[in-house]
């Protein structure tokens, strides 16, 4: 049964009931001014009506009551004159009691009036509560003048007991349809929030309510309220009736504070914070308990299962704003990884892009020479002399042993990114190793006119794989080379360091040093100064996977007015 | 300057080897070789001589054979002398570098240069220069 219809049957039945009052009042209006002899007819209506009938006389004397009245009034007071209705109690919408000149009898004998059907609250007899829908006429004697008057009522406090009810249903499904609404509309978990709690304090007339979610470590923490004070919510806070893996949690309902032994411990922070009765509503989503709606009441007051009903309505949609936002939130951050993934990908393949550029060109420019020294050899075989030849196969070598180079370098390259560098440390002497460097160098120094300056102590020792350190050496000397002016000095030191648990090598060139804004790169992969020198860039790169891979570590420092300095340092043995 | 009965060759390249092995086989094909490690040293050369073909590299240190076209290219002086530029990064990327200057270059080779084209190339240039 839908309400439309309860509400139309509702209206239907106080309608017939106003029909049949003024039907049967109109009746014995009739009858009455009949003959005596017919007065037998008119009292068996009467009597046998489910409505109930008062007849007074002019002065106000009852002077005919059916059983229905005397049934619907629970009483009679059988008044004597128009004074005597005092007895009768009733009250005026606003609140006012009835004077006994108040009642529509009263008003039908001095004015003479008739009085439509109304509905009147009145106390019964047996001081219960009732509203009757009643009319009244005034009866006139054959002369004409007023001989009495007659009420006929009908008791009708069942229909309007259904109509506040209707009403009030009415109202909650309003309340849920406006919350339904709100959730669904909401799009920050705040807004889902402060619906709840318009609707929690609206629908339970109440003015303090809150709502507390888990958090991460499974505390219950407030995320919302209404009329609590901070010192109340430091007080409570992490309270829960439930813990987090409740299955199926169930209202906790407190009348009464003060007398439930369940909130003994709390009693002095409720009493501080003026509340008598609390609501604990939990919160579930899919089955899992998320979190707790509570509220709040200054008197012990009860829950009626109506009230329950709507507090837990009101839980349901708060989890499912909550679960809803919490899975937008995941959606976007699995779309935010997803785009950062995209872009790391991107980023990779450019990268890529970016050796394979810089590898095909420095490849090509050594084949390229290759091509051209061969075809040399093959022009000049007949013509030149021995002494021609010799320096064709010499730039043979030379182009294959660079590009030899370049692709051991690549190969690191690929080793240290995937993090598959293999080093194999053993005991060695720093002198050793700097001796080896230089020996390697000292050609490409002379070349142009540099010095090399080496300063280091016998004995110093560390555990090193010897070829890799040569390499880092060799690379960041070589750079050093590439970048001081002719006829300048580079210094190389080893000394112990960190109370000699490494040592600590220092590759110091009397070049023009390192601008700032190049200090954090000088180690990226093919990251070379614009326009100052040849090479890929892998150098300094290298030298940083190889000297990370021991467990030590690189920089490069530029004073100003000095050359560029890099140090790094090994575990010492 | 003019250099004498022989063909003179700018070869401009940043890398010693092969600017080397050019120059060598210049002089045993009958040329006179000059060297330029790069565009500015190529354009300080031009200052002094007047090559009849000039070769070069793209991509170099200090300034590239795109900018050095550039500036042969705003440069009277220089007009009618043929160019005949070697890249390793594709002739759609020299065209690119180039610009409105690609039309100052005669000739685009990729490397690795095959000897052969090299001289082909020189040859036509020298004999379009002829005609001019």
């Amino acid at each position: 049964m839908s309400l439309g219809e309860v509400t139309a049957e509702g209206t239907l039945a106080r309608r017939d009931a106003v029909a049949e009052i003024e039907a049967l009042r109109r009746e014995v209006e009739r009858l009455s001014v009949l003959a005596r002899s017919e007065r037998g007819l008119v009292e068996a209506i009467v009597n046998n009506s489910p409505h109930g009938v008062l007849v007074c006389d002019a002065a106000g004397k009852m002077t005919l009551q059916n059983r229905a009245a005397e049934r619907i009034w629970a009483g009679s007071a059988s008044p004597e004159s128009v004074a005597g209705w005092g007895a009768y109690r009733a009250f005026h919408a606003d609140g006012r009691p009835y004077a006994a000149g108040d009642w529509a009898m009263a008003r039908c004998l001095s004015h003479g009036e008739t009085i439509q059907p109304h509905e009147i609250d009145v106390l019964k007899f047996d001081d219960s509560c009732g509203v009757l829908l009643g009319s009244c006429a005034p009866i006139f004697g054959e002369d004409g003048a007023i001989a009495g008057a007659i009420s006929v009522f009908a008791d009708v406090t069942s229909f309007k007991q259904l109509e506040v009810a209707l009403k009030a249903a009415h109202a909650d499904t309003e309340l849920l349809y406006h919350l339904t609404d709100s959730v669904a509309r909401a799009e920050t978990i705040e807004q889902v929030f402060a619906t709840a709690l318009e609707t929690i304090t609206a629908g339970l007339h109440t003015e303090r309510a809150s709502i507390l979610l888990f958090d991460d470590a499974g505390v219950m923490r407030f995320r919302a309220w209404r009329g609590l004070s901070e010192d109340y919510r430091r007080a409570v806070d992490g309270h829960s009736p439930w813990t987090p893996d409740d299955v199926a949690p169930h209202p906790v309902l407190v009348q009464d504070a003060e007398t439930d032994p369940t909130m003994k411990d709390y009693r002095p922070v409720f009493r501080a914070e003026g509340i008598r009765t609390l609501g604990f509503f939990p919160l579930v989503h899919g089955g899992r308990l998320i979190g707790k709606f509570m509220v709040y009441g200054a008197a012990p007051r009860g829950f009626p299962p109506r009230d329950v009903r709507i507090a837990l309505a009101v839980g349901s949609h708060v989890a499912q704003g909550v679960a809803r936002m919490t899975a937008g939130r995941q959606i976007e951050r699995l779309l935010a990884e997803t785009t950062a993934a995209k872009a790391a990908a991107e980023q990779a393949v450019r990268a890529r892009d970016e050796v394979l550029a810089a590898v095909s060109h420095d490849l090509r420019n050594q084949l390229n020479t290759l091509s051209l020294s061969a075809s040399s050899l093959t022009t000049l075989a007949s013509k030149a002399g021995p002494g021609n030849l010799g320096n064709i196969a010499h730039r043979l070598q030379r182009t294959l042993s660079s590009m030899n180079r370049l692709i051991g370098d690549l190969l690191d390259v690929g080793a240290i990114d995937a993090g598959a560098l293999h080093v194999e440390p053993v005991d060695c002497g720093a002198r050793a190793l700097l001796d080896a460097a230089v020996d390697l160098l000292r050609p490409l120094a002379d070349e142009r006119e540099l010095r090399l300056v080496v300063a280091c102590n016998d004995g110093l020792a560390l555990r090193a794989d010897t070829d890799r350190i040569t390499q880092v050496l060799a690379n960041v000397v070589g750079n050093a080379i590439k970048f001081t002016p002719v006829g300048g000095t580079i210094r190389i030191a080893a000394r112990a360091g960190g109370d000699a648990s490494f040592v600590e090598f220092e590759v110091a060139d009397s070049g023009p040093g390192i601008a700032p804004d190049h200090l954090p790169r000088v180690f990226d992969r093919f990251w070379r100064p614009k326009s100052r020198v040849r090479g890929v860039g892998l150098g300094l790169a290298i030298a940083r996977g190889i000297v990370e891979a021991h467990g030590g570590r690189i920089a490069a420092e530029s004073p100003p007015g000095a050359g560029a300095i890099i140090r790094f340092t090994l575990p010492a043995r | 300057m003019r250099l004498g009965a022989k063909r003179g060759v700018l070869i401009v390249d940043d890398l010693d080897d092969t600017r080397e092995v050019l120059a060598e086989l210049f002089v045993h094909l009958g040329y006179h070789s000059i060297m330029a490690r790069n565009g500015r040293e190529a354009l300080a050369r031009l200052q002094e001589i007047r090559p009849d073909v000039i070769i070069t590299d793209l991509i170099m240190d200090e300034m590239g054979g795109a900018e050095l076209v550039r500036r042969i290219d705003e440069d009277a002086r220089l007009e009618g002398i043929p160019i005949i530029l070697v890249t390793g990064s594709g002739k759609p990327k020299a065209v690119e570098d180039l610009g409105v200057h690609a039309a100052r270059v005669q000739t685009i080779l990729t490397k690795p240069v095959n000897l052969g084209e090299l001289q082909q190339a020189v040859e036509a240039a020298l004999s379009d220069g002829a005609r001019a």
